[in-house]
């Protein structure tokens, strides 16, 4: 009797655990594995995993389709051979397409930094994606992407993958990271973004430039000379940014500096000789 | 050059032979003198009827037996006395070298089959079992297919440049996957001075075949491989398609097969034409970098070199149809002279001695064209490395299992990569939003999945379905579809006849179909009196006629018409009432394949010029891809002196030459010319006529306008991903592109240069022919500008919604053409700091060049205020001191009355009424010089006004009107 009781009451439990729980609300996703060592889809099929769900990729393209949990913010993608890649993803809310995921041998991580282009600090809160790997940036537009797939023999597949960088009030700019890496780093150089309230085309291309600093003083007024075996072929009076920009074509050239109440300075150009070089040569002038 | 020389004796008595011959050097001239020519050579004549190898070398035996005669007649008392003497033995002529000498009317005899004698090549093969060697069997099978090509090469290719021992090499276990999808690699030389063949092993005994007779071609050529994949692959593999056509290969192989291996990997006879899109060219077909990396699983193949591979085998093919002598005669002349490997205007030169030579006339011609035009548009053979982002777009027909509404299936593959240096290249990821256009570019939609194509490892796919919009449930209503697939800033394109080839309702595919733009033929909904056919001629076969409609055209060309290689031509003719008009285009195509898609364009390929380049630094375009990739080239400047730079936006800055992509239609470029080019002029391919677009990055983006006629921005509709598209001051309105598109305007010359060393950023309302401009994309996908010449007016704008009451314009203008301007304006509801809908900031000041902006609290080039009172500082910056400066004023009224403006010219207090036409002339006294404009409602202008003053004073400025 007691055992019997003991089953009823189990029933019960569960019988009525079961029926107070809400019923699991699920979204189909898809999206698409590759391969950082082909280009192109896992092979063999990988693994995905959204929860308690899984599903192979298909076999020539990558694409896979699943049935994720109402917020589930993370897949997992395995393939034998091959490091198990855990992307963390925006919680599911409706059905999705949720991107690509690159999945290799190897693993690096990935710094940089995005910038305002027009008042050159640090973006903050820019949504950084790259390969699958999602981060947002610091309030230094400091930002990292961490073990994101690498294979160090098939370096082009990695360097042709095209990370994307967005934020309100800004054009989504796009970058690849086709840097070496160093023990395990890839460190990019600043990501750049145009505010949208900045409507002003880009400055005209340059191959020699840089910023003349004056000590105690404003650069405005500098007279920047181009100097070609001992002919000026270039004055520029520079502006109170300090920047001297020059587009012309490789040589030797002499850098001369001049401003009243400072000593002359000069900066010889040699190495110069191709015309998509950029030299660069900043200089700091010194009261008389 | 091909000579027979022989060594022949020769004793006294030369005169006697030459008696009655007229002896003319290699340009058929006759010498000039007796001392100055081949006095004592052996002519022998021969004609077109025995020009054979055999029948030329026993007429050339018989006419030295006959000179021996001749000379021993005459030499026999000289001779007798020289044997008597003991100086020779009696069985041995007295001889000195000789030269025969063969024409064929009148001119020097090129003889085909003449060797590059380096002698035959023997294989060699690893010993079964050890390091390098075959199975058995599959070493036979080489072996096999060697005994039974080599006749065929040597006929075709000629003799071996150098013969000897070449090793074959099993490298299945290292191989790239690339080099093995192409058919192995031959290198001339193994590391121990030996040739060799490195082969991997294939599954299919036609695929080894195939491939290792590729090998073998190129094995021919061996040592005196040109520097470019294009010649030496392109020989090797035009002479595996006359091979595989001919059937020199060892018996039992499967007919089938082999045709499969060929159209994979080694033609493209059926789409050449299709297919041949600029980014093909390059120095390397498989990118350096790329040479080892494993392919993908799936459809994609790993980037564009395979493309390439088959594109160049019909290339060739196309001379080899024409010139069945060509690889021949011209191999064996290369031969005498290798140097030029690398040099491929004197490779084109040779090529066409040879073909004027083969065909004995002068000019002769591939394809109805002279070999060099015609070698610059065929883009697989452009062999320069024409850095950027490509985007190749191959359209395959889908021709089996259509049911329901099938109509127009095409698998449209993308292959989407950068170029690198150095030939290298990276394989891309991105999303294209393809965009398919109608006859009447009016954009198409099909299922949903056919709006995004998704980019990996350089591939991505859709399989739109065309359907059938002009024909309702009406069979044969074909149309021509353009497919364009933007992708970063780069767009690939191709234009394919939905319902021309096999359809749901009519499904025995075509053999001759593609569409043709520049004329519609017969239009659904058009004047049904005109009609369109395109005529192909196939000497020796008949004449076909495919009707033409809606742009497309179809016909099924009965057996065997295209199933020989031949020079076929086609003509586009228009019918006015029944009545054929004589044709809009003829061309020329060579037949090879079972089918024969065409893309015929009239008016496509376009000259620049000539016209006048300036010097100094400006911001141009061409409504041309120009055929000459080079810049440096193109321009006729020194590398190191050629400055040329376009905008990167995903870089935040400029690629710059050589790091740069080539001029092409609709790309806009900074250039700097050390000296102005008066009668600058360029070829290249044109648009078209019909509408084209360029794709746009988010950010800035440096155009051009794509035609050579004015293109209003009314005449643009903007795409944004699979939304409708829009007019441009829609597009604008609703945020997916900028207000303001720039041009650049030079600076006054440089003092130091004498050439304009910078300039100004201007506003520009229109695009003109060859400026460059910039334009900017706000949406994070991108947009797709649509230029469509002649349809202003034809969509809604929204201009109205954006436009002021009032605006004027303030142009200032110094020496020579340097200038800038700004613009004010009034409208309801307008603040006074910038409205990204009408207002506008200060582009870039460069070099110093003279710029105007307002400076009311924000810098501006037009800043649109409220209604009422109102006043704008204007400030011009960059002016030269003792230099004379104009103002002038012109006024666009849209709303209301004109405004009452006045201006005042700080610097010396002088006011003035502001009207249209307005003049106002200074000289500089400083590099500054400001500005107020005050707007006043009616009335109260005298009160403010003063009356103002006129006339000259002590600054040098002036009031006109």
């Amino acid at each position: 009797m007691i055992a019997r009781l003991f089953s009823f009451v189990v029933a019960l439990v569960l019988f009525i655990g079961c029926g107070g729980r809400s019923v699991q609300v699920t979204f189909q996703v898809t999206g698409r594995v590759l391969s950082v060592t082909t280009g192109g889809a896992p092979n063999p099929a990988a693994s995905v995993q959204i929860g308690r769900t899984t599903a192979l990729t298909e076999a020539g393209s990558g694409i896979f389709v699943l049935q994720a949990a109402q917020g589930a913010s993370s897949l997992t993608v395995s393939q034998p051979g091959i490091l198990t890649f855990v992307f963390s993803i925006l919680p599911i809310t409706a059905a999705t397409d949720l991107g690509d995921f690159w999945i290799g041998p190897e693993v690096v991580t990935i710094v940089g930094t995005v910038l305002d282009a027009q008042s050159g600090l640090g973006v903050p809160q820019a949504n950084v994606s790259f390969a699958g790997r999602k981060a947002a940036t610091q309030d230094n537009g400091d930002f990292v992407l961490e073990n994101v797939a690498y294979d160090s023999n098939s370096q082009f597949v990695f360097f042709g993958i095209i990370g994307k960088v967005e934020k309100n009030g800004y054009v989504t700019t796009e970058f690849s990271a086709n840097q070496n890496p160093v023990q395990g780093v890839i460190t990019l150089p600043p990501i750049l973004l145009a505010p949208t309230s900045d409507p002003i085309p880009p400055g005209p291309p340059f191959n020699l430039w840089g910023i003349v600093t004056v000590q105690g003083g404003n650069p405005s007024g500098t007279i920047v000379s181009l100097i070609f075996q001992g002919s000026t072929l270039r004055l520029q009076n520079i502006a109170s940014d300090g920047k001297y920009l020059f587009w012309v074509p490789p040589a030797d050239y002499i850098l001369r500096f001049e401003k009243s109440g400072f000593q002359t300075a000069e900066i010889t150009v040699n190495g110069f000789t191709s015309p998509d070089q950029v030299i660069r040569n900043d200089i700091t002038l010194i009261p008389n | 050059m091909k000579r027979i020389v022989l060594i022949t004796p020769l004793l006294l008595v030369l005169a006697s032979l030459s008696n009655g011959q007229e002896y003319r050097n290699i340009v058929n001239s006759a010498f000039d003198t007796i001392s100055n020519g081949p006095q004592s050579a052996i002519i022998v004549d021969i004609n077109a009827a025995h020009r054979d190898p055999e029948s030329v070398w026993q007429k050339l035996k018989f006419a030295v037996h006959e000179y021996h005669e001749v000379i021993n007649k005459g030499a026999k008392t000289y001779l007798k006395s020289r044997i008597d003497r003991g100086l020779r033995g009696s069985a041995l002529p007295f001889s000195l070298p000789n030269i025969a000498v063969i024409r064929e009317e009148g001119r020097l005899w090129r003889d085909n089959s003449t060797t590059g004698g380096g002698g035959p090549l023997v294989l060699e093969f690893a010993p079964d079992g050890s390091a390098g060697s075959f199975p058995v069997q599959y070493r036979q099978l080489l072996q096999s297919a060697f005994n039974s090509a080599t006749p065929a090469i040597n006929s075709i290719l000629g003799q071996p440049f150098e013969g000897g021992i070449v090793r074959v090499i099993n490298v299945d276990d290292s191989i790239g996957d690339r080099d093995a999808v192409v058919g192995g690699i031959y290198v001339p030389d193994d590391g121990t001075g030996v040739p060799a063949i490195l082969f991997p092993v294939y599954n299919a005994a036609e695929s080894a075949v195939i491939n290792f007779v590729h090998c073998l071609c190129l094995a021919t050529i061996g040592k005196a491989q040109f520097d470019y994949d294009a010649w030496n692959e392109g020989f090797a593999r035009a002479a595996v398609l006359q091979i595989a056509r001919i059937n020199a290969l060892p018996p039992g192989l499967d007919q089938e097969l082999i045709n499969q291996v060929i159209e994979a990997s080694y033609d493209n006879s059926a789409r050449y034409s299709w297919y041949n899109q600029t980014p093909l060219g390059n120095n390397r077909f498989i990118a350096p970098n790329l040479k080892d990396l494993p392919l993908p699983p799936g459809n994609s193949l790993g980037g564009i070199y395979l493309m390439r591979y088959r594109q160049v085998g019909t290339a060739w093919a196309k001379v080899f149809t024409e010139y069945p002598g060509f690889f021949n005669t011209f191999l064996q002349r290369y031969y005498q002279n290798t140097a030029i490997r690398g040099n491929v205007p004197a490779l084109k030169t040779l090529a066409q001695q040879v073909l004027d030579d083969l065909r004995g006339a002068p000019n002769s011609t591939v394809e109805g064209k002279l070999f060099a035009d015609w070698y610059r548009n065929q883009w697989v053979l452009d062999t320069s490395v024409t850095r950027g982002r490509k985007m190749f777009v191959e359209a395959i027909p889908i021709t089996f299992g259509l049911t329901g509404d099938d109509f127009g299936v095409f698998a449209i593959w993308a292959t989407f990569f950068e170029t690198l240096a150095n030939g290298n290249e990276s394989l891309l990821s991105g999303t294209s939003f393809p965009l398919f256009w109608d006859r009447d570019f009016i954009r198409l939609t099909t299922a949903g999945q056919d709006d995004r194509m998704d980019i990996a490892g350089a591939f991505g796919s859709v399989t739109p379905n065309f359907p059938d919009i002009y024909g309702f449930g009406q069979a044969g209503q074909w149309y021509r579809v353009t497919v364009e697939l933007p992708a970063n800033d780069s767009i690939g394109r191709t234009l394919v006849p939905a319902g021309a080839i096999a359809t749901a309702t009519d499904p025995t595919p075509k053999n001759f179909y593609g569409t043709v733009m520049g004329f519609d033929g017969s239009s659904t909904g058009g004047d049904p009196t005109i009609g369109g056919i395109v005529r192909l001629t196939i000497p020796g076969v008949g004449q076909f006629d495919a009707p033409l409609k809606n742009g497309a055209f179809s016909f099924q060309i009965p057996s065997p018409g295209l199933n020989a290689p031949r020079a076929a031509r086609y003509d586009v003719i228009r019918i006015s009432n029944g009545i054929e008009e004589p044709p809009l285009l003829s061309g020329f195509v060579n037949t090879w394949g079972p089918e024969l898609a065409l893309d015929i364009r009239i008016g496509n390929q376009n000259s620049v010029g000539p016209m006048l380049l300036p010097a100094g630094v400006q911001m141009i375009g061409f409504p041309v891809r120009p055929f000459e990739s080079d810049m440096s080239l193109l321009f006729g400047i020194p590398f190191g002196q050629t400055l040329a730079a376009r905008w990167r936006q995903d870089k935040f800055d400029y690629d710059r030459w050589p790091s740069l992509e080539p001029f092409d239609i609709g790309k806009g470029f900074y250039v700097r010319l050390p000296s102005s080019q008066p009668s600058f002029t360029t070829d290249g391919i044109a648009a078209g006529a019909q509408p084209y677009s360029l794709a746009l990055r988010p950010g800035w983006n440096q155009i051009t306008n794509p035609f050579n006629i004015e293109v209003v921005k009314e005449e643009i509709t903007v795409q944004r991903a699979a939304e409708s598209p829009r007019t441009f001051a829609e597009a604008v309105a609703e945020g997916w592109i900028g207000t303001e598109i720039f041009t650049f305007i030079p600076g006054a010359p440089d003092p130091n240069t004498g050439i304009p060393e910078g300039g100004t950023l201007v506003p520009a309302s229109s695009f003109l022919v060859g400026q460059g401009v910039f334009v900017r994309a706000l949406v994070a996908e991108g947009v797709t500008l649509t230029f469509r010449p002649g349809s202003r007016g034809r969509g809604q704008s929204h201009e109205q919604t954006v436009q002021p009451d009032w605006r004027g314009t303030l142009r200032v203008s110094g020496l020579h053409k340097e200038a800038s301007q700004v613009q004010f304006g009034q409208a309801v509801g307008a603040t006074h700091n910038i409205d990204r809908a009408i207002d506008s900031e200060i582009p870039p000041i460069w070099g110093g060049a003279v710029q105007a902006y307002l400076s009311d609290g924000v810098m501006a080039y037009r800043n649109i205020k409220d209604v009422g009172r109102q006043s704008w500082t204007i400030q011009v910056t960059g002016l030269r001191p003792g230099v004379f400066y104009r103002l002038n004023f012109g006024l666009a009224v849209h709303r209301g009355r004109a405004p009452l403006l006045q201006i005042t010219d700080l610097n010396n207090g002088q006011t003035r009424a502001l009207r249209t036409g307005f003049r106002y002339s200074f000289r500089a006294t400083g590099t500054d010089r400001t500005f107020r404009i005050h707007s006043y409602v009616q009335g109260d202008m005298g009160q403010e006004n003063g009356g103002g003053r006129s006339g000259r004073n002590r600054s040098g400025g002036g009031i006109g009107r």
